[in-house]
């Protein structure tokens, strides 16, 4: 049953391969996860409004401590650290009611608002350029020490927004802060010193290493560009051990990235990311590339290395079953939107957005021979509008099955449906989709 | 430097490219006679034993020419490709990563080099400066300058949408680190397969260049005047232009070698695979 468990992480270790959601269901379903409430802090911006979140990982590291800071912290950190002696593995979050910590914006560890990324892009025909809007006006929170998933199908603009948050792009418009600190009007050097607190791990293994550089000095480049580790000795040692962390084995330290297997190249893509011991780090389809046996190995140790080092994560994946493995949080994005975000058991135990159940559909059942299989296949129709051709009104209208006539007009606010479950619906709450979401229990 | 000359065409390159050297160096004890001795009673007279390689229209040894030739010769090339290999791939790898105004800048200057004939180029800066061996170096390195730009330019847009340079800068690197550590490192290895196009192309230039006039002074020689003079003999006495062109080749040949082993050594791929 439990063949996710935090003890596969090792390399090596065979973890059999069944059907992928199966063991992910398996290993959710062995954490002990309590319903983090007021997640969001309200959905759109505004600071302050929201509730306290505890995600207090257990092992409690720098990020538990930072958190309980809030009024009713305490309280929640004790139930995490009494999740974490009960030996509760997939991330224990308190659940803190909404309003009860004042000042909870604070905790953001980033913070985007109404965060617009346009390309211009000559249009197919070949004639002038369009606009295409490949991030519109997204706007979300990661509190410390929780992992915030976002979810949603190829081309939504997830890896752009990843992109965003990291500020390795320029938006063109929204804010962005780290800590409250405004990182679009931060210079060369003062970005430097973020970038030393937020790391990425990125889809490819293959292309995101230089090849040309021995694995030892991809580890040490962090270490080197921030002038850590003093000297070359004792930057070898720390290297050994950021090798050790990630289990890959320390004489390959002279080799070359081309001569890794996938795993272990991402293995070394996070030494390289923790190297600095960041605070957030953003994994960009971090086991999209890996077979599935790998990708549960390198998920654990995800998971491990977050209790070790109180890590954050923002974890970006199409894969709704790798997404709510990993997350407390969890953001669904279509068409460059947010269009529904919530903790993840509210997300998965009262589905509001039509297309977060129409996401639901599309994972595979775990049960063999499952009779809903067509009804579930059905629930999914018409395929993505062109980025230059946006549907007036909300964005998913076309694809809609509860559609109205507004939703051809009004393009739906992302707002709060109580307990910081955001929803871009007119409709939510309305159409039953919570009842209709049961029969693909998930 | 044992693993270096593992590479067989780097050694073999390196051996042709050594020999040339050192011929250059001592040639006044490789040759009996001075390169500008005339002897018209052995005018164009075919290689035996005291004029190994045959004498030119002047009687003049073509062995004792050719030596001496090399200094000019490799010393131009050399420094002309030195100068265009430096300029170009900094500039292009700078135009390349950073693109905007820059790119835009570079780029059209660029296209008006390319818009003169290389040959005409060269005229232009020699009569500007005035002949000399430093001066041939640049009005010949010049004109090269744009092949080696757009290589490592076009490289430069392939490696600057590689994952890793993204890293880099997710990591903290400015851009001078990410050009130097990540960017440059990946485009060498497509600039030094052009080395060789250069190094014939300077040679020959420089025999362009002696032959309108702007070249070195004579006597001096060098292997494209060589050339150049035995042109006209060319049916009466093969052996000027034969050996001459033989080691305008040869050259050529040892620096194909090497930029070809150079590419293979700094690829980690082929490292251990008995290359």
């Amino acid at each position: 049953m439990a063949l996710w468990t935090r003890a596969s992480a090792s390399p090596g270790t065979p973890v059999s391969a069944g059907a992928p959601d199966a063991n992910i269901a398996a290993g959710a379903g062995a954490g002990a996860v309590a319903r983090a409430g007021g997640a969001a802090g309200g959905c759109a911006s505004a600071a302050g409004t929201g509730g306290a979140r505890m995600a207090s990982q257990a092992g409690a590291g720098v990020a538990a401590g930072a958190s309980a800071k809030a009024g009713a912290g305490a309280l929640a950190g004790a139930g995490a650290s009494a999740g974490a002696s009960a030996g509760a593995a997939t991330g224990a979050s308190a659940k803190a009611g909404a309003g009860a910590g004042a000042g909870a914006g604070a905790t953001a560890l980033l913070r985007a608002e109404r965060l617009t990324k346009t390309y211009a892009a000559s249009s197919r025909r070949g004639f002038g350029s369009a606009r295409l809007t490949a991030v519109n006006e997204v706007s979300f929170e990661v509190a410390r020490g929780e992992t915030f998933g976002l979810v949603g199908e190829s081309g939504c603009g997830k890896s752009t927004l990843a992109m965003l948050a990291l500020r390795l792009i320029e938006p063109t418009s929204g804010a962005l802060s780290y800590e409250g600190r405004d990182m679009l009007k931060m210079g060369f050097r003062e970005l430097r010193e973020i970038r030393r607190d937020m790391q990425v791990v990125f889809q490819d293994p293959y292309d995101s290493m230089n090849p040309r550089l021995t694995l030892e000095e991809v580890v040490a480049e962090p270490l080197r560009v921030h002038g850590r580790g003093g000297t070359k000795r004792s930057r070898r040692e720390r290297v050994e051990k950021l090798f050790a962390d990630v289990g890959l084995p320390a004489h390959l330290m002279g080799r070359y990235p081309h001569q890794l297997s996938g795993g272990q190249r991402q293995r070394l893509c996070i030494a390289r990311a923790i190297a600095l011991s960041p605070r957030l780090v953003v994994c960009d389809e971090a086991v999209s590339a890996l077979d599935v046996s790998i990708q549960a190995q390198i998920l654990n140790l995800l998971l491990d290395l977050k209790d070790e080092f109180g890590l954050t994560y923002m974890f970006i994946s199409h894969n709704l079953a790798v997404v709510k493995f990993m997350s407390d949080r969890i953001g669904v994005m279509y068409f460059g939107r947010i269009v529904e975000l919530a903790a993840k058991a509210e997300l998965f135990g009262n589905v509001l957005h039509p297309y977060t159940l129409m996401l639901l559909s599309a994972m595979p059942s775990p049960v063999p021979g499952d009779s809903r299989g067509a009804e579930r296949r059905a629930a999914i129709t018409g395929g993505v509008p062109s980025l230059f051709s946006p549907p007036a009104g909300c964005v998913f209208h076309p694809r809609c099955r509860f559609r109205e006539g507004v939703c051809e007009r009004e393009e739906p606010p992302l707002r709060d449906m109580g307990g910081g479950h955001c929803v871009a619906c007119h409709f939510a709450g309305e159409h039953g989709l919570p009842r209709l979401a049961e029969q693909f229990a998930v | 430097m044992g693993a270096v000359l593992r590479n067989k065409h780097i050694a073999a390159g390196g051996a042709i490219i050594a020999l040339m050297i050192a011929m250059a160096a001592f040639a006044p004890l490789l040759t009996p006679y001075g390169f500008g001795e005339l002897d018209f009673a052995v005018k164009n007279q075919p290689p035996s034993a005291q004029h190994i390689m045959g004498t030119d229209p002047y009687g003049r040894d073509v062995w004792c020419r050719i030596a001496y030739g090399a200094r000019v010769s490799l010393t131009v090339s050399l420094v002309a490709v030195a100068i265009a290999i430096s300029c170009g791939s900094l500039l292009g790898v700078a135009s390349g990563y950073m693109r905007g105004r820059l790119d835009f800048a570079l780029g059209r200057i660029i296209d008006v080099m390319m818009a003169f004939p290389a040959i005409l180029l060269s005229l232009i800066i020699g009569v500007v400066l005035g002949a000399s061996v430093r001066n041939m170096c640049f009005s010949i390195g010049i004109p090269l300058i744009p092949i080696f730009y757009r290589v490592a330019r076009g490289a430069t847009l392939n490696v600057g949408g590689r994952t890793y340079v993204t890293a880099s800068r997710s990591i903290g690197s400015g851009r001078l680190r990410t050009m130097a550590w990540h960017v440059l490192p990946n485009v060498l290895p497509q600039i030094f397969v052009v080395l060789s196009v250069g190094m014939g192309g300077s040679i020959l230039a420089e025999a362009s260049l002696g032959f309108l006039g702007l070249g070195i002074p004579q006597p001096t020689p060098s292997w494209g005047l060589i050339v150049n003079e035995g042109k006209a003999h060319i049916f009466a006495a093969p052996w000027t232009t034969a050996f001459s062109g033989g080691f305008i080749a040869l050259t050529v040949l040892g620096f194909n070698l090497l930029g070809d082993g150079l590419r293979d050594f700094l690829d980690p791929k082929l490292k251990g695979a008995g290359g």
